[in-house]
C-alpha cells in the first residue's frame, strides 16, 4: 500500500502531453518516498527531471508548455507529485514559488537572468517568505533587517526554516529597513554568496529530505540588481494569491492519496469499513468541488479584491482541513496495518499535518479570514 | 531552585525560580515573557536573544560555535548577548540577571 496509485473516483480526462510527462516523472517518486520522508534523501535528480518535463514553468508566461501560463495546471502538477511523495511536492512548491516571484517582479533583468534556469530546474530555489507573510499579519517580527548603503543593502538576521536549499540555490528574502521599519524590501539571494550561509539545526517528524535549513545573514551585501521589489507592498499583493493557491497542490495530492488508500483498504476490509463515518466517495466528492473552486480562483491570480482574497484563504483552509480529515479516515480504514511504522498511512498523516501547519497555517488562515470578515 | 531575574525591554523586572536544568528561554516562556523560542532551542531562530548582566557574563560557559554564528546574525548584538536557550540554570547561576533586548 502506498496511496500513490491513480485515484479512483477522479474523472478520467484526456491529459495534455506536458501533464502526462510530469505525471510519468512524478510516478517514479513513490518508490523513493520513504527515503525522502525519513532518511533525508533530497530528490534533486527527480526535481531536475520534473523541471525538464516542464513541471515548474506551467504558470510562467515565457516558459509554459501549454502555450499560455496556467496556475491551475501548476497546481495540478504539484498535486500529481504530492500524490506520490508530498516532500517532493513541497520542493516543487518552493521551486514554483521562486519562479512566481520572478514572474511578478518589475526587475526584468533579474527575471531574464534567473527564471529560465528555475523553470527548467537547472537552478533550484526556495521561497523564504514564511517570516514576512506571518510578520505582515502581525504574528511575528521581521527576522531580517537591512541598512541602505551605496549600491544595495547590508542585511543581517536569521530565518529558521527555509526549504529546497543547498549551495548555489537561490531564495526569496524580505527585510525591513533598520532606519524605517515600515519600509520593507524583497530580494533574491544566493546561498553561499558572501554573508549568506545555511545550517541544519533540527530534524522534523516528516519531510526530512526537503533540504530545510536555517539561513544566516551576516552583514550580507544585497545589490540593487538582486532586488525583487523596493518597496515590498505592491509586489506582495501580486504574489500572495498565487503563493497560497500553489500550496493547495500539496494538499490535493495528499487527499488523492488518502482516497486511493481507502479504496485499497476496502478490497480486504470493505464490509467493516462501510460503517466508518467518512468514506472515499465522500472525500473524493469534496476534493472535486474544491478542485473546481481552486481552478476558478487560479484563473485570476493577480486580483486584489477583498472577496477574492477571502475566497483564496478559504480554499487553502478547506484543503488543509480536508487533508487532515482524509488521512485520518484513511488511517481508520487501514486499522492496525496503517499503524505500523513505515506504512503509507503513517506518512500521509504526517504529510497532512504539514499542509496544515506550513505558513499560512490553519490558525493563521482562520485569523486572516476572521479579519477580512470583520470579526 | 536558582533565582533568575529577567528585565523586560521596558524596564520591568520579573523574578523567577526555574528548575535546575531548565533554560532561560524555557523559564521566560513559561512566565509569559516575550521570548518566543520558535526553534525550541536548536539555535535556528535567535528569538530567545537575551543580554546577560555583565557581572554574570564571565560566569557562564562560553558560547559554542553554533551559538556564536547565530548571535552574529543579530542586528542589535550587545557584548554580553547570548541565546537564552543555551543558558541552563543551575545553583551556580543562582541570582543570574538578563535583559531582553529592545525590538
Amino acid at each position: 500500500m502506498d496511496g500513490s496509485l491513480a485515484t479512483p473516483g477522479r474523472a478520467a480526462a484526456p491529459q495534455l502531453p506536458v501533464m502526462e510527462a510530469i505525471a510519468a516523472e512524478a510516478g517514479g517518486l513513490g518508490a523513493l518516498a520513504h527515503a525522502i520522508d525519513k532518511d533525508a534523501l533530497y530528490p534533486e535528480a527527480q526535481l531536475r527531471a520534473l523541471g525538464a518535463a516542464g513541471a515548474f514553468g506551467l504558470h510562467l508566461a515565457a516558459h509554459s508548455r501549454l502555450g499560455r501560463p496556467s496556475l491551475a495546471h501548476a497546481i495540478e502538477a504539484m498535486a500529481a507529485i504530492s500524490a506520490a511523495c508530498m516532500s517532493s511536492g513541497f520542493c516543487a512548491w518552493c521551486q514554483d514559488s521562486a519562479a512566481w516571484y520572478l514572474e511578478q517582479t518589475e526587475n526584468a533583468a533579474l527575471r531574464a537572468r534567473l527564471q529560465p534556469a528555475i523553470a527548467e530546474a537547472s537552478l533550484l530555489a526556495g521561497t523564504g517568505l514564511s517570516n514576512p507573510v506571518k510578520a505582515l499579519s502581525g504574528l511575528e517580527a521581521f527576522r531580517l533587517r537591512g541598512q541602505r548603503v551605496a549600491g544595495g543593502y547590508i542585511v543581517s538576521g536569521i530565518l529558521p526554516w527555509v526549504s529546497n536549499l543547498g549551495a548555489g540555490h537561490w531564495m526569496g528574502a524580505v527585510f525591513e529597513d533598520a532606519a524605517d521599519p515600515a519600509h520593507r524590501v524583497m530580494a533574491f539571494v544566493e546561498i553561499g554568496q558572501p554573508g549568506v550561509a545555511i545550517r541544519q539545526n533540527a530534524h522534523f517528524v516528516a519531510l526530512e529530505g526537503t533540504a530545510t535549513y536555517s539561513v544566516l545573514f551576516r552583514r550580507a551585501f544585497i545589490a540593487d540588481d538582486a532586488l525583487l521589489a523596493d518597496p515590498l507592498e505592491a509586489m506582495m499583493a501580486r504574489i500572495r494569491p498565487g503563493f497560497i493557491l500553489l500550496q493547495t497542490g500539496m494538499g490535493l495530492g495528499v487527499i488523492d492519496a488518502a482516497v486511493a488508500l481507502m479504496h485499497e483498504a476496502d478490497a480486504t476490509q470493505g464490509p467493516s469499513n462501510t460503517h466508518l463515518p467518512l468514506r472515499s466517495d465522500d472525500v473524493a466528492a469534496q476534493a472535486a468541488a474544491l478542485r473546481a473552486r481552486i481552478a476558478e480562483l487560479a484563473g485570476t491570480p493577480c486580483e486584489t479584491a477583498r472577496e477574492y482574497t477571502r475566497a483564496v484563504l478559504q480554499a487553502r483552509l478547506a484543503v488543509s482541513e480536508l487533508a487532515l480529515d482524509a488521512t485520518r479516515a484513511a488511517a481508520l480504514h487501514w486499522g492496525a496495518c496503517g499503524y505500523l511504522e513505515g506504512s503509507a498511512v503513517d506518512r500521509r498523516l504526517r504529510e497532512a499535518w504539514f499542509v496544515a501547519i506550513i505558513t499560512p497555517s490553519i490558525r493563521h488562515l482562520r485569523q486572516e479570514i476572521a479579519a477580512l470578515s470583520g470579526h | 531552585m536558582p533565582c533568575l531575574t529577567i528585565i523586560a525591554a521596558d524596564g520591568n523586572e520579573v523574578s523567577l525560580a526555574p528548575e535546575a536544568g531548565e533554560s532561560v528561554m524555557q523559564a521566560a516562556r513559561a512566565a509569559g515573557l516575550p521570548v518566543i523560542g520558535e526553534c525550541n532551542g536548536s539555535m535556528a531562530c535567535a528569538t530567545c536573544h537575551v543580554i546577560v548582566d555583565p557581572a554574570w557574563a564571565d560566569r557562564l560557559d562560553p558560547p559554542a560555535e553554533d551559538e556564536e554564528a547565530t548571535l552574529d546574525t543579530l542586528f542589535n548584538l550587545a557584548p554580553t548577548s547570548r541565546l537564552g536557550c543555551q543558558i541552563r540554570m543551575s545553583l551556580a547561576l543562582d541570582g543570574l540577571a538578563v535583559r531582553l533586548p529592545p525590538r
